[in-house]
């Protein structure tokens, strides 16, 4: 496989995802009472799309098995057949193996034979039950896609078990290097259909010094004779980068031969045998393949206006740095309040820099979104519930690294709320609200960071049963007394579920947990909201990126060590005598009401502090995962973004350590694990 | 004196991204007086960008009459050829499906 065949693999297996994303979301849209004629379109010209490209490519199991699909939707938009829940349910199952088809062509692993063979299956059993011409009358008539390319048929449809000779004027109009743009590729494809005859055209060719070598000037004209309908033959022109005009001409039988080639070839080379020529040198297939199945997860999308706004502020800076040269090396002494404006115009330049660089790691949140309308429509079939999925600010942006890392915690609350919170039509009519539940899902920035909301008006959580569960699994001590929000707050805890029937779905008590951890290692946090009878809210916010954080600086010993701020609750000047010793716990603090842990940073991180006195130092209340812990350091150094640097690509995993950065003055500080550093201190306790 | 026809040695890889290098060289040579040797031995893929320049230099080279010799054999340019229905002298017809064999 040769690297540019791979550039054109990539770019067709990214159109493809994204159009059966397109044509999911179009079939979820497709109301069977009422169907929309231009979506029946858009859906096929996906199928069509995917059938003409993975045909270019011979991808030939992607190909036979769309060309399936189309006549399914072909027959559909022609109104032939009607369009009912389960035609569109078993298309939502086609675009289901399609993806996975391509998904594994893409990695260049086994297609799954028997679930594309069930479903192709499935397709023709469709297709062989169509209903008849006569009994089509009520069924809705849709127009064809749209082509580019002209077609005018002399016979009807009808006739097109017979043979017809058809003559294409086949005049190219991209530029040679376009990817498919080779008329070869499409020549071949015509040529399976039936007997194909080609005559090239060179009377555009101009002189040899014009001539430009991205530009094809030959046109061909291509006669055909074949069983095939028209439409087959347009589905191969419509990818073909040409100006193509499409005839029907007498049938084949009264047709004389072709004519034969009307240009003046070059002279031949010598008729000898033909040596054994490796036509696909196999050399770096396997080397490319891994990075073919990385590539999606690898690569960004970058807006042509970031891009520009990128040069801009890098132009900027380029014309500060260029100032502050020359105002170094011009005068004698150096004009220092210049120099310093210069510094400052920099400054800002630099910090406009690093916005727009973060700007281009933006993704929208509809990527992560996508998924749910097909979850919801599966889900609520299966579970005889009837839901209205809402979404809102699909368009707020978050960085991509962010954005790959919620799908799955989103996922989780999704099914929880279609599983335990909505309920049943009958119930909520019971309750005296509609029989269609709303889900919903809302995304916003909201200053530095993005709130995201999964809800429902569902039945919310019953507390008490939650309550009377921890109790039993010792959770909560029998005499606790929790505020209602402490009370929802325990289905985060790990293999909590009050679920007495476990379904498919969930109930096992696997995900809150999960869900907390995931997002709280996104530097996020989780809160949840309910009310009985009305429903629940999750809501999760989480920092723009995690390429650089909001941190406090802090010293211990000799070292500086970075708190991100999200985390700080407090920072606090402890008098003399406030900190107590606690059996079991060790040295704690009253705040607010509750005794706190306190983590002394010099003995975690084994350092020798400045002073050693708490009321000689600051600490700083930290909270994750609902628990609280006083940190204690040496002194506060000030607020500050920094850069994260990994510490497992730099150096290797340190406990209690989420990553370092580069500070001012070149020295290189800790960023803390919050999490783990809490984690620390309820094992010290439980020790 | 006899002097040795200059040769053009096609590339194994001759296409459109090789057609600007292609042409410079070609062009030196569309009005060279003495027959000009294009060798095709080494091509194991050539596309109609390409097929098409040597097209046009053979065209150019046939209207001031000159000569142009093919030497070398190569089933790769055969078949594209065929495939765009340039296939060349005595086999000039109508092009074969069976020579449809691409790769980039």
């Amino acid at each position: 496989m040769t690297l540019e065949m791979d550039q054109f693999h990539s770019g067709f297996f990214e159109e493809a995802f994204e159009s059966l994303d397109a044509m999911e979301t179009a079939l979820l849209q497709l109301d069977p009472g009422a169907p929309n004629a231009e979506a029946i379109n858009s859906i096929f010209r996906v199928a069509h799309s995917i059938k003409g490209g993975s045909g270019m490519f011979s991808f030939t199991e992607v190909a036979s098995f769309t060309h399936t699909l189309e006549t399914l939707l072909d027959e559909l938009r022609a109104g032939r057949m009607p369009v009912t829940r389960p035609t569109i349910d078993l298309l939502l199952k086609s675009t289901d193996v399609l993806r996975g088809m391509l998904q594994a062509t893409q990695r260049k692993s086994p297609v799954d034979q028997q679930t594309v063979a069930d479903i192709q299956f499935d397709l023709e059993q469709m297709l062989a039950k169509r209903p008849s011409a006569a009994d089509t009358a009520a069924v809705v008539q849709v127009a064809p896609a749209p082509t580019n390319t002209s077609l005018s048929s002399a016979k009807p449809e009808s006739l097109r078990p017979k043979q017809m000779t058809w003559t294409i004027e086949f005049r190219p109009t991209a530029r040679l290097p376009e990817p498919g743009a080779d008329p070869s590729r499409v020549f071949c494809e015509l040529a399976e259909l039936g007997t194909m005859a080609l005559v090239a055209h060179a009377d555009k060719l101009p002189a040899f010094a014009d001539l430009d070598p991205e530009v094809c000037y030959l046109t061909w004209t291509i006669t055909l004779t074949t069983e095939l309908t028209s439409e087959a033959i347009q589905n191969i022109l419509d990818w073909a980068e040409a100006d193509c005009q499409l005839r029907a001409e007498e049938p084949a039988s009264s047709r004389p031969d072709p004519a034969p080639i009307a240009s003046n070839p070059p002279p031949p080379p010598p008729p000898s045998p033909p040596p054994a020529t490796n036509l696909t040198p196999t050399g770096d297939a396997g080397g490319n393949s891994a990075k073919a199945a990385t590539a999606d997860s690898n690569s960004i999308r970058v807006a042509t206006e970031k891009l520009d706004e990128l040069m801009n502020t890098v132009g900027e800076i380029v014309i500060a740095q260029s100032m502050l040269m020359q105002l170094v090396d011009g005068a004698e002494p150096p004009p220092v309040d210049r120099i310093r404006a210069g510094l400052i115009h920099l400054e800002r330049n630099v910090r406009e820099l690093q916005e727009s660089v973060m700007r281009v790691r933006m993704l929208p949140i509809r990527s992560a979104f996508s998924r749910f309308p097909r979850l919801v429509h599966d889900l609520s079939a299966r579970l005889n519930k009837q839901i209205e999925l809402k979404m809102t600010g699909e368009q707020t942006e978050l960085d991509k690294k962010v954005l790959e890392k919620i799908g799955d915690p989103l996922v989780h609350l999704v099914r929880n709320s279609i599983d335990h919170g909505i309920e049943l039509p009958e119930t909520r009519i019971a309750a005296g609200k509609s029989a269609v539940g709303t889900l919903f899902l809302n995304a916003y920035q909201l200053g530095g960071s993005i709130v995201i909301e999964v809800g429902d008006d569902g039945a919310g959580l019953n507390l008490e049963r939650i309550l009377s569960k921890a109790r039993a699994k010792g959770l909560v001590g029998p005499n606790d007394s929790l505020s209602n929000e402490a009370v929802a707050n325990l289905i985060f805890q790990p293999g909590f579920s009050t679920t007495e029937v476990t379904t498919e779905l969930s109930g096992r008590g696997v995900g809150m947990d999960v869900v907390r951890r995931n997002i709280e290692e996104l530097g996020g946090t989780v809160e949840l909201r309910t009310e009985v009878g009305k429903g629940s809210s999750v809501v999760i916010t989480l920092p723009l990126t995690l390429a650089i954080v909001d941190g406090l600086s802090v010293a211990v010993g000799g070292e500086v060590y970075i708190v991100p701020l999200v985390a700080i609750i407090a920072s606090l000047q402890f008098k003399r005598g406030v900190a107590r010793q606690l059996a079991g716990v060790g040295e704690v603090f009253l705040f607010r009401g509750d005794y706190i842990p306190i983590i002394r940073l010099h003995d975690a991180f084994n350092l020798e502090p400045r002073c050693h006195d708490l009321d000689l130092g600051s600490v700083m209340v930290v909270e994750c995962d609902g628990r609280k812990v006083g940190l204690f350091v040496d002194e506060l150094l000030g607020q500050q973004q920094v850069v994260v640097k990994s510490m497992e690509t730099n150096y290797r995993r340190i406990e209690g350590v989420s990553g370092a950065t580069i500070l001012g003055d070149g020295s290189v500080a800790l960023i803390l694990d919050i999490p783990g550093l809490v984690r620390y201190a309820a094992e010290r306790s439980a020790a | 004196m006899i002097t040795d026809p200059p040769v053009v040695l096609l590339p194994t890889r001759s296409s459109v991204r090789e057609c600007a290098a292609l042409k410079q060289q070609l062009l030196a040579l569309v009005a060279y007086p003495e027959a000009v040797r294009i060798d095709v031995t080494d091509v194991e893929l050539i596309d109609t960008a390409a097929l098409q320049l040597l097209f046009a230099f053979c065209r150019e080279r046939i209207a001031k009459d000159l000569s142009t010799i093919w030497q070398g054999d190569s089933p790769a340019f055969r078949a594209a050829a065929t495939a765009v229905s340039l296939q060349v002298g005595d086999s000039a017809g109508p092009s074969s499906h069976s020579a449809c064999q691409h790769d980039a």
